[in-house]
């Protein structure tokens, strides 16, 4: 055995990548950098919205649970003036159905009165129907005068003769319809 | 085999780091930062929901604080004994009493035509008429004595006073006076307002009293309680038990 063949290669063994493989092994080193502190700033700054949405749940919870405490002293107040809401409407409503009867009777006087005014209804459109007993055809002409005179003074519209009924002792049942002007 | 393994790491062992940095920071992005992500976005839109909830919450109180318990209570008292939450049917005969007791009409009758149950009829359903109104109508007929212009005050003053009462028609009738010819006799016929209190199922809509509201409510003051009126100068105190005239009252 010679002395060269004693020997011991210490040297590293040299490097046999190409340089397209130097290339993309750097900028590989580079991306993988980027990247891990790309996400490690990503996951810092997403850990603190984290956080800071759980306070925030935290506080908008308990908010939540102090209102509804407080609300629960004042669910006899809140019952009542959802009861009083609920009510006005109706109070309008009803106040707002209401005849005028000094005014509809003062119109009624002008045209009849009893005993030949026999009865007096008002449908929903206000419309005065009145039912007359009339001892003569005479009697007949002054209120359709009178109703004439109304129609002309504006005081009623729309006046018209739903039936009329004559029997063998000359009395006359007249239904007599027209609306008063308020 | 083996040899050319080691060759081969040998050769691209520098790769190693960057690739295992690479993956990491992939599996970290994916398996950690998006599942938190998507949990921040959940727990912000739901912090977000209970935070409006809580401004809701927080106006519902401003409106209830501002109010005064007493007055309010007061008012619905008011506003009940003008359209009851029920029939009511004494309040009825109180009130048909009393207006007839101050125009000088005399009341020979009253007859309620469909008293039906004595509870407040809530699951009843409304008619056409009552729709008209959105609320219950109780029909009834009172006949009545007195002179033309009596029978007109009877028929003014019923519109104004609490308890709510509305004359629809009214037939005259002679027969039962003829000995006095200035005295007519007729049946009127009205309806009673009543409806069960319906609270509203949305409270986050709340508000205080309107303008329109207090002006209806303080209209109403000047509706005399008539039936009330009879009630006190005229009962005696065992007619009075058992009516409760604060339904609220504890």
């Amino acid at each position: 055995m010679n002395r060269e063949d004693q020997s011991i290669n210490l040297l590293r063994v040299q490097s046999v990548l190409s340089n397209v493989e130097t290339a993309f092994l750097l900028r590989l080193r580079l991306i993988s950098i980027v990247m891990t502190i790309v996400v490690l700033t990503i996951g810092a700054f997403i850990g603190t919205a984290y956080l800071a949405a759980k306070l925030r749940l935290d506080t908008v919870t308990n908010d939540k649970s102090n209102a509804l405490k407080i609300l629960s002293y004042n669910s006899k107040k809140e019952a009542l003036l959802l009861g009083l809401k609920d009510r006005i409407p109706l109070i309008d409503k009803a106040v707002e159905s209401q005849y005028p009867w000094d005014k509809i009777m003062d119109t009624v006087s002008g045209i009849v009165s009893p005993p030949q005014l026999q009865g007096l209804t008002i449908d929903t459109k206000n419309t005065l129907k009145l039912e007359v007993d009339l001892g003569s055809l005479e009697e007949m002409n002054d209120i359709v005068g009178k109703t004439k005179e109304m129609v002309k003074s504006k005081q009623i519209k729309n006046p018209r003769i739903e039936s009329l009924n004559a029997d063998k002792n000359g009395k006359i049942k007249v239904s007599v319809m027209f609306t008063p002007v308020f | 085999m083996d040899a050319n393994f080691r060759r081969l790491y040998s050769k691209y062992r520098g790769f190693t780091f960057p690739v295992v940095l690479t993956v990491f920071s992939i599996f970290l992005f994916f398996a950690v930062i998006v599942p938190v992500i998507k949990q921040t976005i959940s727990i912000y839109q739901e912090a977000k929901v209970i935070a409006d909830e809580v401004d809701i919450l927080k106006k519902r109180l401003s409106v209830l604080q501002a109010i005064d318990e007493a007055t309010v209570e007061r008012q619905l008292v008011m506003a009940t004994s003008a359209v009851p939450i029920e029939k009511s049917l004494p309040t009825i005969l109180r009130t048909i009493d009393a207006i007839g007791g101050q125009t000088q009409v005399t009341v020979t009758n009253v007859s309620i035509d469909q008293p039906g149950e004595i509870s407040t009829g809530s699951a009843k359903a409304l008619s056409d008429a009552e729709r008209r109104f959105g609320m219950h109508l109780l029909p009834f007929t009172v006949s009545l004595t007195g002179t033309y212009s009596q029978l007109k005050a009877f028929l003014l003053l019923s519109t104004q006073v609490r308890r709510f009462i509305r004359a629809t028609e009214f037939a005259v009738d002679f027969t039962g006076v003829a000995d006095s010819p200035d005295q007519i006799t007729t049946q009127v016929l009205f309806d009673a307002f009543y409806s069960p209190l319906k609270l509203a199922n949305n409270r986050d809509q709340i508000e205080p009293l309107l303008p329109h509201e207090e002006k209806t409510l303080s209209d109403l003051v000047g509706y005399p309680y008539v039936g009330e009126i009879t009630l006190s100068q005229n009962s005696s105190e065992s007619q009075i038990q058992g009516l409760r005239p604060n339904p609220f009252s504890r």
